[in-house]
């Protein structure tokens, strides 16, 4: 019994651990502070889960709890300790959280740095979205929102990130 | 397509098209699978009764009691029950099962704030609930104990 719910819950985790991955790096300042995050999202988790029955959880519960386990992060954190994450993470600039599907493609660094850009509140419904694979409805059920806002917030950071290409592509052509 | 003429919806399609988030390192799915394995083990229905106490005082008093009702023990003898005080005395108390701290809503809480590095901050107001939870052994009742409050929490604002 024990060893089929692991094996499930395993399964889950390899089809979509990447997916809250990527969500985690917004509230984690490295890969392995995010995978840490990810780990202590899946304890949790389990522990919910397990008062229904221990099945898999849907996705806008495991978003919901992954942001809430970094907003815990966050808070119990020393302000000493976080200065030091930050500069460690500026320090490190490998550690990116999006790849260019094609090597040193300027156009998608470009616009992974408009991601960046984007204010926390919008990168994240954008995150759930492209990468996270979740409907308006399922983020709006991960961040206690309606359906309208998530879809207005995304739009929106779409026209922002759309801006600032454009703005960059006005820069490179002044430039040339 | 010329940046110039981005849309939203060319943007869209770039975003999945062009940029790929990283996979969970070895070490991170290695650990996420130990973790399962550790929890799946933990779990009630792979565990032993957890009150072994329990079932022997339980019966070190019905045999108490029963060889004590064979022999005919005489009055002033120590009651067969006795021999289960101890037993007893943890059944009267509380056990604590687990605690918890969580968040249970949160919402960005005005505008960005500045360090002296020049770091930003953005504050959030949080509602954080601690939680107790208590087994009353004798009952089999749980109580749960919530303590809510609110915080501000500032969270750096970092390019990842």
């Amino acid at each position: 019994m024990n060893q089929r719910r692991a094996k499930e819950w395993k399964q889950w985790l390899a089809d979509h651990g990447h997916r809250l991955l990527a969500f985690a790096r917004g509230w984690a300042p490295c890969q392995a502070d995010a995978e840490d995050l990810v780990q202590e999202a899946v304890l949790r988790l389990w522990k919910l889960q397990e008062v229904q029955g221990g099945g898999v959880p849907d996705m806008p519960l495991a978003f919901s709890t992954l942001r809430f386990c970094g907003l815990n992060r966050h808070r119990t954190e020393t302000r000493r300790r976080r200065r030091e994450e930050s500069v460690l993470y500026l320090n490190d600039f490998e550690d990116v959280w999006l790849d260019p599907a094609v090597e040193d493609d300027e156009e998608a660094l470009l616009l992974r740095q408009a991601v960046d850009g984007l204010s926390p509140k919008l990168r994240e419904v954008v995150t759930m979205k492209v990468w996270g694979g979740l409907t308006f409805a399922e983020i709006s059920e991960a961040l206690a929102i309606s359906p309208n806002t998530a879809a207005s917030r995304y739009r929106y950071a779409l026209e922002q990130l759309a801006q600032s290409l454009r703005r960059n592509d006005g820069l490179r052509h002044g430039n040339a | 397509m010329d940046s110039a003429m981005e849309t939203p919806e060319s943007v869209e399609a770039k975003l999945s098209r062009m940029l790929i988030p990283r996979g969970f390192s070895g070490r991170g799915m290695a650990e996420c699978e130990s973790l399962i394995d550790q929890l799946a083990a933990e779990s009630p229905s792979a565990k032993p009764d957890r009150r072994p106490w329990l079932w022997a005082g339980g019966l070190a008093a019905s045999v108490a009691l029963a060889i004590g009702l064979a022999l005919g023990l005489p009055d002033d003898a120590v009651p067969p029950l006795a021999l289960v005080d101890g037993a007893a005395a943890e059944i009267e108390e509380l056990f604590l099962i687990s605690e918890s701290e969580g968040v249970v809503s949160a919402q960005v809480a005005g505008e960005r704030l500045s360090e002296e590095d020049g770091s930003l901050l953005q504050p959030w107001q949080v509602q954080v609930v601690s939680e107790e939870r208590f087994r009353d052994e004798q009952t089999g009742e749980e109580i749960r104990v919530w303590q809510p409050r609110e915080e501000i929490v500032l969270v750096p604002v970092s390019t990842f």
